[in-house]
């Protein structure tokens, strides 16, 4: 231990010009990242959720069949979709070919995303979701999901539940307007500025530690005795 | 030579002496009613089914059932129901027994049958004439035996927790002629054999202390980098409302067995962010113990125990460190450090202790660095001040304008004005920054307001104080007026624990008969604190009481309520310090042998950390 000390003592001014250069690297580290950080935002995990509850299982429901389609128009309020869905659940025991057909479309009826579920797989009480990739810059466009079947007929259909309060989803049956609201589910990311934060606040507590450094070291040199 | 033999052997025979004492401690206390029972009433004897009926009566037009057990004119120390139940049940039990004078009298208890268990072990320690099962759901549950035990037992926890009394007790003794400067020893000791004590005694669910379901569940997820791992037995801790807390030793571990079952081993995986949320920071301290355990493997109820035996050694660094360092009011830091409320929140998943923590040695270290007018700044001081603030800031932000106490430093601290100057304007914008981090999103709308607290919202807060500023006022002075005596002086600042009962009320008398007895004999220390200063910190103190109490409002109370809700007094314990250097008389009152006078206190606060510990937690889940 003493000779650490010793050690510490002989290269006193080695020590502080390290220590001084380091706090000029954390410095421009932090500009530099806080920069980063504001040009190219980090993004945080936003979207509405419909919560699960015992109340939703006891909700009003709507029965989806080969000849019936739905279809919701929703705004989107994330950025990039992580997933979009409904909850669902299954009436009876499903046959060998049966299928849930779903997708997910611009405004303009372009097919963004699509995927079928096999309907022995939804549970009791699911959520049919589709995990789209790659789909960004959504935040205010109009998203429409549809969910058809494919040999599901109307004695076992498809359950989709109803939410118990009013929502920012519109929903259609065979293209007519239904008046009361589904319970969907949105996780996306957004955009946030505040990561900006970190490198800043960092630079705060660094700027405190510069105010008192003595930076005339960086250029000395030790006293020949 | 002869003093050196003597010094080894004392080194040897007293800690034999103090694990004997303790055993044997344990062993009388738990088997001195045993031994004088009949040979016929000792062990284990299953209730007749005869004597177990079942009653049905009607309360509000619903069937309820009483399961009665008659006949049973026993001594019986614990009572053993066995059963099989679909569902967790609550339920109130009833027992009458015969007390010292040999009067039949009764007793209430609530207890919880869990679904995942099938026995529940119940003490009773009296001679019992019958035991009434309350209100049982008989379509949940199937009561398939009753015995009651009068066999020899150990209690591991009470074991412990005389050897744990007597090392303190030892340890003063040892210390008393050198009290004074050994305090940060003490301090440190009895934080860690106390700390130590509630975390191996208390049941490992996650229901104990103010949000501590929320706390674990940061600190376990942020304990892995880009994906979470969460067992059934980490959701099964974590759920709230949380189970009733089983009420033996046995039912504790047959809880701790279901804990590290294989069954509660299966797990899904959730991604997340490798970046902690600045927020979260603090929490690392508790995920570097979780994730230890988990590295190397550890059942699940161990895992729990090392995060909090990592918030335990920190709270116990900050706390002894702040002792060490504190050149004026030591004693009152040493109190403050052994406040009961904080200790009990350093061992369970909690920030409190880490922020009181912080706080308390941030002040200590502006005090030192304050009466040392003549020595440089350098940048250990800046160091020891600043980082355990912004840790404690990161958890709670309200606590930063203590940063603003080092703009009281003096010129002569530095190397010239230039240097002052560039100093204070960097703490200005470091304290900018910490408040940034809590005022900005809550007006932006980027924090949600509190579900707990209702139907709140930020926003509508704020539309509601932009469109009525003077009945704000009003409501706002008014409501701090009537609830802050209930924070400042009653047991919920000094000696809560939260969930669990808490100690009996003498021990909070006599903690702040302590805390008034050290800062009175402390005053002349404190005299280094001009008036001019006195009244800023004080301002201080109010403005971060009413960043509180508008935290609250904001997003803890609902828009348009009169009553700000979510207030707690915890949130005041950080202020105690500099309350106390703003109000304590600058007169020397007493003046005798320190180290004495502080052998004193230190006896007395261990006694209520102690008593607390055995009446709320040994007394109730370990015995």
């Amino acid at each position: 231990m003493n000779k650490i000390k010793q050690i510490i003592k002989q290269n006193k001014l080695l020590i502080k010009k390290i220590y001084s250069t380091v706090l000029l690297i954390m410095i421009c580290l932090c500009v530099l990242l806080s920069i980063y950080w504001y040009i190219k935002p980090r993004s945080v995990e936003a979207g509405e959720n419909h919560p699960y509850s015992e109340k939703l299982m006891k909700s009003d429901k709507i029965l989806i069949y080969d000849q019936q389609e739905l279809r919701l128009d929703i705004t989107s309020t994330v950025n990039e979709i992580v997933n979009i869905g409904v909850y669902g659940s299954r009436q009876g025991p499903a046959t060998k070919n049966s299928i849930i057909k779903m997708s997910l479309r611009d405004d303009q009826n372009n097919e963004l995303f699509a995927m079928e579920y096999k309907y022995s797989d939804i549970d009791s009480l699911s959520v049919l979701a589709l995990f789209p990739k790659g789909l960004d810059e959504l935040n205010g466009k109009s998203l429409n999901l549809n969910i058809s079947t494919s040999n599901i007929d109307e004695t076992n259909p498809l359950i989709i539940y109803k939410a118990d309060n009013k929502n920012d989803g519109k929903y259609y049956l065979n293209d007519t307007e239904q008046e009361d609201y589904l319970a969907y589910i949105v996780t996306g990311n957004n955009p946030s500025y505040f990561y900006v934060w970190y490198p800043v606040m960092l630079l705060s507590v660094v700027l405190v530690f510069c105010s008192i450094n003595d930076w005339s070291v960086i250029n000395g040199k030790k006293k020949k005795i | 030579m002869e003093k050196r033999r003597k010094f080894n052997l004392k080194k040897i025979i007293v800690p034999i002496i103090i694990i004997l004492v303790s055993i044997l401690t344990e062993l009388f206390l738990s088997n001195y009613k045993i031994i004088t029972l009949e040979t016929s009433q000792k062990g284990n004897h299953i209730v007749d089914s005869r004597n177990i009926k079942i009653e049905e009566k009607v309360v509000d037009d619903e069937k309820i059932y009483d399961i009665k057990i008659d006949n049973i004119d026993s001594y019986a120390k614990k009572i053993v129901i066995k059963y099989s139940a679909k569902e967790n049940g609550t339920f109130s039990l009833t027992y009458k027994y015969y007390d010292e004078y040999d009067n039949l009298n009764s007793m209430d208890d609530i207890q919880t049958m869990l679904k995942d268990l099938d026995e529940i072990t119940i003490n009773l320690n009296q001679k019992v004439s019958s035991i009434t099962i309350n209100s049982v759901d008989i379509e949940n549950i199937h009561i398939t035996d009753v015995v009651y035990s009068n066999d020899y037992s150990f209690s591991i926890y009470r074991c412990l927790f005389v050897l744990v009394t007597l090392i303190l007790c030892y340890a003063i003794f040892m210390y008393k002629n050198q009290a004074i400067e050994q305090l940060h020893k003490v301090t440190f000791l009895i934080i860690i054999l106390v700390g130590l004590l509630f975390i191996v005694a208390a049941p490992r669910i996650a229901n104990q202390t103010f949000d501590e379901q929320i706390h674990l569940n940061k600190a376990y997820t942020n304990s892995y980098l880009s994906t979470a791992v969460y067992s059934e037995a980490f959701y099964y801790v974590t759920e709230p409302p949380g189970i009733t807390l089983p009420k033996s030793q046995e039912s504790n571990e047959k809880l701790n067995e279901f804990l590290n079952s294989n069954e509660m081993k299966s797990a899904t995986y959730e991604d997340k962010s490798k970046l902690v949320q600045y927020n979260e920071i603090p929490y690392l301290i508790m995920s570097i113990g979780i994730r230890i355990g988990n590295t190397f493997g550890l059942p699940f109820t161990i895992v729990l125990c090392i995060g909090k035996l990592m918030n335990l050694v920190s709270y116990a660094f900050l706390a002894s460190f702040a002792v060490k360092r504190a050149v004026s009011g030591k004693k009152i830091v040493f109190v403050l450090a052994l406040l009961p409320a904080t200790i009990y929140a350093a061992t369970h998943f909690s920030l409190d202790a880490i922020v009181c923590g912080g706080i308390l040695l941030s002040i200590v270290t502006f005090i030192q660095l304050y009466k040392e007018k003549d020595k440089k700044l350098t940048v250990k001081d800046i160091a020891v001040f600043s980082f355990p603030l912004i840790i404690a800031c990161l958890a709670k932000a309200i606590y930063a304008p203590v940063m603003l106490l080092l703009l009281f430093l003096p010129k002569e601290k530095f190397k010239d004005t230039k240097q002052s100057r560039l100093f204070k304007m960097s703490i200005c914008f470091m304290f900018i920054m910490m408040m940034g981090s809590f005022l900005l999103p809550m007006i932006s709308g980027g924090i949600a307001a509190d579900a707990r607290g209702g139907n709140t919202s930020v926003s509508g807060q704020l539309a509601l104080i932009f469109k009525h500023p003077i009945g704000f006022i009003q409501m706002f002075l008014n409501n701090i007026y009537i609830t802050i005596y209930n924070f400042l002086f009653t047991y919920r600042m000094y000696n809560d624990f939260a969930y669990i009962a808490s100690p009996n009320q003498i021990y909070t008398m006599l903690y702040l008969i302590i805390l008034l007895y050290v800062s009175f004999v402390s005053g002349k220390e404190l005299s280094i604190i001009k008036l001019k200063e006195r009244i800023v910190i004080f301002l201080g103190v109010i403005v971060i009481t009413c960043m509180i109490y508008g935290s609250m409002y904001l997003s803890f109370t609902e828009v348009g309520d009169t009553v700000i809700k979510g207030v707690q007094a915890r949130y005041f314990i950080p202020l105690l310090l500099p309350l106390i250097l703003v109000l304590t008389p600058r007169n020397a009152i007493i003046e005798y042998n320190e180290n004495k006078q502080m052998t004193i206190i230190n006896y007395l606060l261990l006694g209520i950390l102690l008593c607390g510990l055995y009446g709320s937690i040994i007394k109730v889940f370990c015995l």
